[in-house]
């Protein structure tokens, strides 16, 4: 809301191509935004809306109506220029929000959540267009979700934020593969996080000690705190089970207090000292399915256990 | 379950099939309706159209009558009142005459025939204690009152023969129906109540587009203001709600009048130096009734801002449009609704003001109910009491109607 002028930042600025956006008044910025609800005009007809931002950029008659069409037919809507917003779907309506805000060339698209108002089947679909209008204009697209999955699917980039504070800008798989924080580690994708004392540093690696599990080597990374306090975050899927776990540095084992059946995978939950760790590996890797309050092994390698600064 | 669902329809009777009184649970709806639907039509409906009825009843003449109007409708009115007449006229006078009251019923309907007609009626029957024995009935009446002689009196009677009448309806029209069916302006003392009409539509449409004005940013304020002002607002607007329209129109008196509130005031800070005649004035009259209806503005618009969601004036700065521009294209449409129940509300309620504008307005300043009361108390005149009223309800009809009329071409949401 701040990229678009509706709120003013209490410190900072932001910049497009080197140009303070600060006093620029939201309808000058030339920014299409697409809203949760959509915020399509109620009484105005598809047509109406779409062309709105033409007429108000002075364009009339002939010229409207060209690129009206030329917009609906991007978004596969072109016989439904008539209709009022109310008679159409949510899919059908989020499509008219997305050509409404492309229409008039927006130096920037936002997406506030884009997809939040719609069912899971119809949000697959829809980001798959979306990457495909996105790709078709070239038009910058910044999208606001908590939707990690849609986060991870859409995006060239991702930038997380936590209390207003930029975490992490990188590549979905860079935020995977390499959260710079214990939050983006959480946030994205299901982490195990453990506070940890430093021991010693190693070469790309650090020793630490977790109060009631003992000493455990983890990976640096770029933000591994030099100091004591730090957290080491693990991925429930990278958590290995016996009879692999033997074969791992760090080694432990726990009482099962609970298990969770997620299809092709098992998650259970051990408690190792006060810690609970969440395992999810395939069923097939499962020589017999625990139940709760049996002893149960897990390991995992020192690569896929990252020291990260605590949050 | 097709093969119920058949068998269900195939057994409905008409009445199940219009949906009406579909199935149990709209039976029962109905049912709960029926004590005030009772109610409706005994307490409102029915003295309603007994008051409307008598805008266009004639009957009166006819039943005091009856002999005079079967010797008037076989006269030709050319010609000079007969003596046919004028003894069918003594005779039902003298009938009426043996009646408690019977004069007094004929000489009023007369009189609103013709003018200051009650004396003659009265001196006639007063008379008619002496029977004459020996002189023709028309000699008889004239040497009572020359005016029996006109020719005037015998076509009055005679253009409203019928049962039904609409001279009450032309008259509050200003207009007057003559003897040979023709419509002609009626003279000037008649033409008041033409003239009443316009007032009246003139007046509720300057209160209703005044009232509009004033609500309007009253009610943004009451739906955008921070929290704490709101209630303060809305406690304001809502306050006079609460106390009586007398009471208020008489603090309206008190403020204005000539040794009153405001104009101490005035004085006092030296703006005026005599005290200002500021009651009695259409001013004063548009003043308290804006007052009185703003917050049947207010709140129905207020209703309607704060159900548009607050993406959809930010979609339209995004999309390139003025605050201006944002406001009239997206903001004020989608209060339509609210302004249309609004100006209903307020234009049905000017219509029928009295207490206000008989407070402190002037005599120029009387709106339609003034005279539905004045005839219905002062002057007995039932039937321009109900031709006065059923003006006033054709015009909030007509405005009903043309709302209704508005909002369905211009709300979508409505349709389909």
């Amino acid at each position: 809301m701040m990229l678009a002028g509706f709120e003013q930042p209490t410190t900072g600025d932001i910049l497009r191509r080197g140009r303070s956006l600060h006093s620029i008044a939201p309808h000058k910025r030339n920014i299409g935004i697409v809203f949760q609800d959509y915020a399509l005009f109620p009484h105005m007809k598809i047509g109406g809306n779409i062309g709105y931002p033409l007429r108000m950029r002075g364009l009339r008659g002939a010229d409207v109506a060209r690129k009206v069409e030329k917009a609906l037919d991007m978004v596969d809507m072109s016989n439904l220029s008539s209709r009022y917003p109310h008679q159409l779907s949510g899919g059908q309506r989020q499509r008219v929000a997305l050509a409404r805000a492309l229409v008039f060339d927006p130096d920037l698209v936002l997406l506030d959540e884009p997809l939040g108002a719609l069912d899971n089947q119809l949000r697959i679909r829809m980001q798959a267009e979306i990457k495909q209008l996105h790709a078709a204009t070239g038009v910058t697209f910044v999208a606001v979700t908590h939707d990690q999955n849609e986060a991870l699917s859409m995006s060239d980039r991702i930038a997380i934020f936590n209390n207003g504070r930029v975490q992490q800008i990188d590549e979905p798989r860079k935020i995977y593969d390499q959260p710079a924080t214990a939050f983006v580690a959480q946030f994205i994708g299901d982490s195990n996080i453990l506070p940890a004392q430093l021991v010693d540093h190693g070469a790309g690696q650090v020793r630490v000690t977790v109060a009631g599990m003992g000493t455990l080597l983890a990976t640096k990374q770029t933000l591994t705190p030099e100091g004591d306090n730090m957290a080491v975050a693990i991925r429930q899927e990278r958590i290995v089970i016996s009879p692999a776990a033997a074969n791992c540095d760090n080694r432990f084992s726990g009482q099962v207090s609970e298990l969770a059946f997620l299809g092709d995978q098992i998650r259970v939950q051990i408690h190792i000292g006060d810690h609970r760790i969440n395992v999810r590996r395939p069923i097939s890797e499962f020589v017999e399915i625990p139940t709760e309050g049996d002893w149960f092994e897990v390991g995992w390698s020192p690569t896929d256990c990252w020291a990260l600064p605590e949050t | 379950m097709i093969e119920a669902a058949a068998k269900y329809a195939h057994s409905a009777t008409w009445w199940q099939r219009t949906k009406l009184f579909g199935d149990r649970s709209n039976r029962a709806a109905w049912l709960l309706l029926l004590p005030s639907m009772v109610l409706v039509a005994l307490a409102f409906l029915m003295p309603l159209g007994g008051f409307l009825w008598r805008a266009v009843d004639n009957s009166a003449l006819s039943r005091k009558l009856p002999a005079t109007i079967e010797a008037v409708q076989m006269w030709d009115h050319r010609t000079e009142p007969t003596e046919t007449l004028a003894a069918a006229m003594m005779s039902d006078l003298a009938t009426q005459a043996e009646q408690r009251g019977g004069m007094a019923a004929v000489a009023r309907e007369l009189n609103d025939l013709l003018p200051s007609f009650r004396n003659v009626i009265m001196r006639t029957g007063r008379a008619l204690t002496q029977p004459p024995q020996t002189v023709s009935a028309m000699e008889w009446l004239g040497a009572v009152d020359q005016q029996w002689r006109e020719p005037d009196v015998w076509i009055a009677v005679k253009s409203n023969d019928g049962y039904l009448t609409d001279r009450y309806l032309l008259t509050t029209l200003g207009l007057e129906r003559s003897i040979d069916k023709g419509l002609t302006r009626a003279s000037v003392d008649k033409r008041i109540y033409a003239d009443v009409l316009v007032r009246t539509l003139w007046m509720s449409f300057v209160v209703t587009a005044a009232t509009l004005l004033l609500a309007y940013p009253l009610a943004y304020a009451l739906a955008h203001a921070p929290s704490r002002w709101r209630g303060l607002v809305l406690c304001a607007i809502m306050l006079p709600f609460l106390t009586s329209l007398l009471v208020r129109t008489l603090a309206w008196v008190i403020i204005l009048q000539k040794h009153g509130v405001l104009n101490q005031l005035l004085i006092g800070t030296g703006i005026a130096e005599r005290p200002l005649s500021l009651l009695y004035t259409r001013g004063a009259v548009y003043l308290g009734m804006i007052h009185i209806l703003l917050p049947f503005m207010v709140l129905p618009i207020r209703n309607s801002m704060q159900r548009i969601p607050p993406s959809h004036m930010k979609a339209a700065l995004s999309l390139g449009a003025t605050p201006l521009r944002a406001f009239l294209n997206v903001y004020l449409p989608a209060t339509l609704p609210g302004i249309g129940a609004g100006v209903l509300i307020v234009g049905v309620l000017t219509l029928g003001f009295y207490i206000t504008p008989e407070f402190l307005g002037g005599s120029k300043d009387q709106m339609v109910s003034y005279f539905v009361s004045f005839f219905t108390n002062r002057s007995v005149n039932w039937g321009m009491a109900s031709a006065m009223g059923i003006w006033l309800l054709v015009l909030a009809v007509a405005l009903v109607g043309t709302l209704r009329w508005l909002t369905q071409h211009f709300n979508p949401e409505r349709q389909g």
